[in-house]
C-alpha cells in the first residue's frame, strides 16, 4: 500500500507525459475489460482469440427445392465470427450461385441464433 | 519521472528483433486475405468511405511490409521502419471485416510503440556508434506500454475464453490430432493464459510466467495447425518477454526520483 501511495503522489507531481503514459497504461489493462462486459461476443479489440464464441452456415436451393451447404471458404477470404454475416451475405450469395432459388444464411452466437433467408 | 527514465539497450533490441519476425508473418498472412480479396471473394467493408479492399495494390503493400520488417529486423530506421508496420497493418484493419485480426491488432499497437523505443542501440547494425555518440541508454517508457499490451493480451485471451462452449473443448478438438484431451487443454488453457497475463508483471512470477508462456506457444504451434499464424503470435509475444525478464522495478524508480531531487537541490 506505501508502494502505491508513493507511486501515486510522484505522478502526481509528474509531468503531462507521465499521466498521458499511466492513461495509455491503464486503457490497455483495462480498456478490453469493458469490451469483454459491455460488448458482443466476440468483440474486436479485446483480445478476444479464439474465445469459441459463434459459427458462420450458409445453405442454398436450388428450382427442384434441393438444398446445398455452402462451403464459406469458396466465397470468404475470411469467415470471422463477429461479422454479421446475415446482413450482406445471402445477397451476395445469390448473385454468386446462379442457379440458387432460395439462399439462408445462418450465425449462431451465445444466446441468438440469427437467420436470414433471401429469395433470388 | 517515469518518462524520463532510461535503461540499458539490450532487452528491447532483442524484443525488436522478435516483434520484426512476428510482423513479418502477420504481414504475409494479411497479403493472403488481400490477394483471395482481390480475385473474387466477397468483400466486406468496414465503412464506405474507406478504400475497397479488392482495389487495394497488393504488390506495392507487400514491399512495403517486406522492406520494413527486413530493416527492423536489422535495427535500421526501427523508428519509421515499425512505425510503417504499423500504418500498413492498420489499414488492413480498416478496409475490410475480414483481415481483422487481434494479431494484427496487436502488430499494430506493439509497432507503434516501438517505433519509439530506441531500439536500434544494440543487436543493429552501427549500434556501437549510437550507444558511443549519447549516454548508451534508451528510454523506459514504450517499454512499459509493450509490456502492458502483451499482458492485456494474454489476461484478456484467457479471460473471453472462460465460457461454456469454449469449456467443452470442442474448439480445440476442431483444430488438434485426435489424441490431444480437448476439454482438459481447454480448461488448463484459461488459467495458463491469464497466470502468464499477470505473471509478467512481478519480480517473483516473472520467470515462471515466461517458462509457462514458452510451453504454451510451443503447444499451440505443435498442435493446432496453422503453424505460419501462430508462430507469429508466438514472435509477438516474446517481444515483451526481454523486457519483463529486465522491467524496471518500483525501487528504481524510487531511486531515480531520489537521485533527480538531489540533483535539482545541488
Amino acid at each position: 500500500m506505501c508502494r502505491v501511495r508513493w507511486l501515486a503522489t510522484a505522478l502526481g507531481r509528474g509531468t503531462w507525459q507521465d499521466r498521458l503514459l499511466l492513461g495509455l497504461v491503464l486503457a490497455l489493462l483495462l480498456g478490453p475489460a469493458v469490451i469483454l462486459v459491455v460488448g458482443d461476443r466476440p468483440s474486436r479489440f479485446g483480445f478476444q482469440m479464439y474465445s469459441g464464441y459463434g459459427d458462420v452456415t450458409a445453405t442454398w436451393r436450388d428450382a427442384a427445392g434441393t438444398e446445398h451447404v455452402v462451403d464459406l471458404d469458396d466465397h470468404l477470404a475470411n469467415a470471422r465470427n463477429e461479422v454479421d454475416w446475415t446482413r450482406s451475405l445471402p445477397d451476395d450469395l445469390c448473385s454468386r450461385i446462379p442457379e440458387a432459388v432460395a439462399v439462408q444464411v445462418r450465425r449462431t452466437q451465445p444466446g441468438t441464433d440469427q437467420v436470414r433467408r433471401v429469395t433470388c | 519521472m517515469l518518462t524520463a527514465l532510461r535503461v540499458a539497450p539490450g532487452p528491447v533490441a532483442l524484443g525488436r528483433v522478435l516483434l520484426a519476425a512476428g510482423a513479418a508473418l502477420t504481414s504475409f498472412e494479411g497479403a493472403v486475405i488481400l490477394v483471395a480479396l482481390r480475385g473474387d471473394h466477397v468483400t466486406a467493408p468496414v465503412a464506405t468511405w474507406l478504400p475497397d479492399a479488392a482495389a487495394m495494390p497488393v504488390l506495392p503493400w507487400v514491399a512495403i511490409m517486406a522492406i520494413a520488417s527486413v530493416t527492423l529486423l536489422l535495427g535500421l530506421f526501427p523508428g519509421p521502419s515499425a512505425a510503417a508496420l504499423a500504418a500498413g497493418n492498420a489499414l488492413l484493419l480498416a478496409v475490410d471485416h475480414q483481415l481483422y485480426s487481434n494479431h494484427r491488432f496487436l502488430v499494430v499497437l506493439l509497432c507503434a510503440w516501438y517505433a519509439c523505443a530506441r531500439s536500434d542501440h544494440a543487436y543493429a547494425i552501427g549500434a556501437g556508434a549510437r550507444r558511443r555518440a549519447g549516454d548508451g541508454l534508451v528510454p523506459w517508457w514504450p517499454q512499459l506500454l509493450v509490456l502492458a499490451t502483451v499482458s492485456s493480451c494474454y489476461v484478456y485471451a484467457g479471460l473471453s475464453k472462460a465460457n461454456e462452449e469454449f469449456l467443452t473443448g470442442d474448439l480445440v478438438a476442431s483444430m488438434s490430432p485426435d489424441w490431444v484431451p480437448a476439454a482438459l487443454v481447454a480448461w488448463a488453457t484459461v488459467p495458463a493464459e491469464i497466470a502468464i497475463g499477470v505473471g509478467l508483471w512481478w519480480r517473483r512470477t516473472r520467470l515462471g510466467a515466461i517458462a509457462l508462456g514458452l510451453a504454451l506457444h510451443a503447444g499451440i504451434v505443435a498442435l493446432l495447425g496453422s503453424p505460419l499464424v501462430f508462430s507469429a503470435f508466438a514472435l509477438l509475444c516474446f517481444s515483451a518477454y526481454p523486457l519483463a525478464l529486465h522491467r524496471v522495478e518500483l525501487e528504481d524508480l524510487q531511486a531515480e526520483a531520489a537521485a533527480t531531487q538531489r540533483s535539482s537541490a545541488d
